[in-house]
């Protein structure tokens, strides 16, 4: 309160008022930015840009998440690729990998990249809690179809650790991706 | 009259048979829980290959709904993706005949988990990496036949250890290696192991696998006649007498006394008996390595490795087993008997053997073809049959296989390994 008063004696109420005001439109105006480039880099129209993305791309344009379901839906490239479980983890992550494709894409051979090989680490890029912040309900509505339970038992109760989404979906997200990237590094296989 | 009458009853006879009896395989359909894909499957193979699916329709799998395509499918960028099947070809649907290790642990992953921590997950790597046993299998054995040379891998080793699955053109794998029930295949997929070397398909049956036969598959013969030695234990004199009346699907970490009267390989190897979890890590509960040529407590916790295990652990465990059934002044005993035969083995006939075999490596007093050397085959048969027979007999309660088969045969073989080495120094000279 004492501060208060010293700086209102200092400034007047008027300017104080402006000062508070351009310190709002400034703290709107960054978020409102934020907002746009965060929700303008995570979606395929942005992670295509880049060439080596092609096959990911590819095979993404025609699996279900990709838009290839009755209603044409769409999942982000981020909602399978970065975290969801909080806004600040999701933010760290976003820029931490976001750092490493600017570096690796303009400084770096991604042409030598074994995606293949790295398929075999997918569990490190991909995260469960994009998938159960869409299929929020897997462990109900798999309860009644003894298959689909069955499969899912053992993640549910954790009976079987270092397993994740993708250890078993590994397909998800890029239909046949093994197809495309065979494609991208030479002629197919008979 | 009379024969009228018989006319009539092979009239009827026919009629009834043609009705009711050895149709029931072509018309069998199941429309419960299926995709088409799945029914087309079964429709099919019900005529085509009628066993497999006489075999699926009593399985759990078939219970609950998990059918052909469920294993058998995989996606089109699999490399075992194949459409050979001509009731998929042109469809969206590839499938493979070789289900892997990897197929079950979609569902079954904490039993595939721990498959690949045991020595069982090693059985084709085994072989491959031994020069002297590629040597036996093509040089020796297949005599470097230029057509035939690998007829022992494929009839013999592979069919118990497994192998690199090779694939065609198509994509389904080539007679080199397919078929084999080899439990440490090494799939094109990535995976190692497959499940259906104990649970054999298409039952896959939990009874199965808990029963002796499941293991004594592989598990018998000169080198490690573990069944045999099992047939001659208490244990097996009793299974023997009672094992048709033993319950053998109770669910897994219940199973336990009651439901038998005296231990499968299972019951001890791998069930969930007392407070002990159910595993499929078969060397979880073992102390040493009982097939080596020298006896080692076991101390890695790499599946690669020989001594992977535990043994403080491993006996412990195995104490356990023993202790819903025996007093410690039992079980205490026992492994205080056992474990001084495989002391001895080690220092009265394993060592001694190596130092004179090191001798005559040195002094090049020994055949580059070790199987026309009789110093040589003394020494394979001293420690890879009679050596585990005398170890593996007196671990699992086989007498006959500790003593006669093991101990008395291991001592004559050393006599002779003496004898042969005492002459060779003398003379400087291999005998001809």
């Amino acid at each position: 309160m004492r501060l208060l008063k010293k700086i209102l004696g200092k400034t007047g109420p008027l300017a104080f008022g402006a000062i508070l005001a351009t310190g709002f439109l400034l703290g709107a105006g960054g978020a409102l930015v934020t907002v746009v480039a965060v929700e303008r880099t995570s979606g395929v129209e942005f992670c295509s840009t880049c060439h080596s993305m092609a096959p990911m791309v590819a095979a993404y344009r025609i699996d279900v998440h990709g838009g290839k379901n009755k209603n044409g839906l769409r999942t982000k490239c981020t909602a399978c690729h970065l975290p969801h479980d909080n806004v600040l983890h999701y933010m760290y992550q976003k820029t931490v990998t976001g750092i490493e494709d600017v570096v690796v894409e303009t400084f770096g051979r991604p042409d030598r990249i074994d995606w293949e090989k790295r398929r075999s680490r997918r569990e490190r890029f991909t995260y469960d809690s994009g998938c159960v912040k869409c299929h929020e309900d897997l462990r109900v509505a798999t309860m009644p179809n003894p298959k689909a339970f069955i499969a899912h038992k053992d993640y549910f109760m954790g009976t079987s650790d270092k397993k994740t989404c993708v250890s078993c979906h590994e397909n998800v997200g890029h239909k046949n991706l093994g197809l495309f990237l065979a494609e991208a590094k030479g002629p197919l296989r008979p | 009259m009379m024969i009228r009458r018989m006319v009539q009853a092979v009239v009827v006879g026919v009629a009834v048979f043609s009705v009711f009896g050895g149709t029931d395989v072509k018309l069998m359909k199941v429309n419960r829980a299926l995709t088409e894909e799945a029914r087309g499957c079964i429709d099919c193979h019900a005529g085509k290959t009628p066993g497999i699916v006489q075999d699926w329709r009593k399985s759990r799998h078939g219970h609950v709904g998990v059918s052909c395509v469920d294993c058998h499918s995989v996606t089109a960028d699999s490399p075992l993706a194949s459409q050979g099947c001509p009731g998929v070809r042109n469809t969206g649907t590839w499938v493979t005949v070789v289900v892997t290790s990897k197929a079950c642990s979609k569902c079954h992953p904490a039993e595939v988990q721990q498959f690949s921590a045991s020595g069982h997950f090693r059985a084709a790597s085994q072989i491959a990496g031994k020069q002297s046993m590629q040597d036996l299998m093509y040089k020796y054995e297949g005599q470097n036949h230029p057509q035939f040379k690998s007829g022992p891998k494929e009839t013999g080793c592979i069919q118990c250890h497994g192998t690199t699955i090779k694939l065609g053109a198509d994509r389904r794998p080539l007679p080199g290696s397919w078929p084999n029930a080899g439990i440490g295949n090494v799939n094109p997929d990535g995976s190692v192991g497959n499940c259906s070397a104990c649970h054999t398909r298409h039952r896959f049956d939990i009874a199965e696998a808990r029963k002796p036969a499941a293991c004594a598959s592989c598990h018998l013969g000169p080198d490690h006649p573990d069944i045999e030695i099992f047939t001659n234990s208490k244990h097996g004199q009793i299974f023997a007498t009672e094992g048709d009346n033993y319950v053998y699907d109770t669910t897994p970490d219940a199973w336990e006394p009651g439901d038998y009267r005296a231990p499968t390989c299972a019951v001890c190897h791998m069930s969930g008996i007392g407070d002990l979890k159910t595993t499929h890590n078969v060397s979880s509960r073992l102390y040493w390595n009982l097939w080596a040529k020298e006896s080692k407590p076991r101390n890695s916790p790499d599946p690669t490795s020989p001594l992977t295990g535990d043994a403080a652990a491993g006996r412990a465990r195995m104490k356990k087993v023993c202790s819903n059934c025996h007093t410690p002044l039992h079980t205490d005993g026992f492994f205080t008997q056992a474990d001084k035969l495989v002391k001895l083995y080690n220092e009265a006939y394993y060592k001694p053997s190596k130092r004179m075999l090191d001798v005559l490596k040195d002094k090049g007093l020994l055949r580059e073809n070790p199987w026309t050397d009789p110093f040589q085959i003394a020494y394979y048969h001293l420690w890879h049959h009679e050596g585990r027979r005398m170890r593996q007999g007196a671990l699992m309660g086989g007498p006959d296989y500790a003593q006669w088969h093991g101990t008395f045969e291991v001592m004559q073989r050393l006599y002779e390994m003496k004898a042969i080495f005492k002459k060779r120094l003398q003379t400087n000279k291999i005998e001809p």
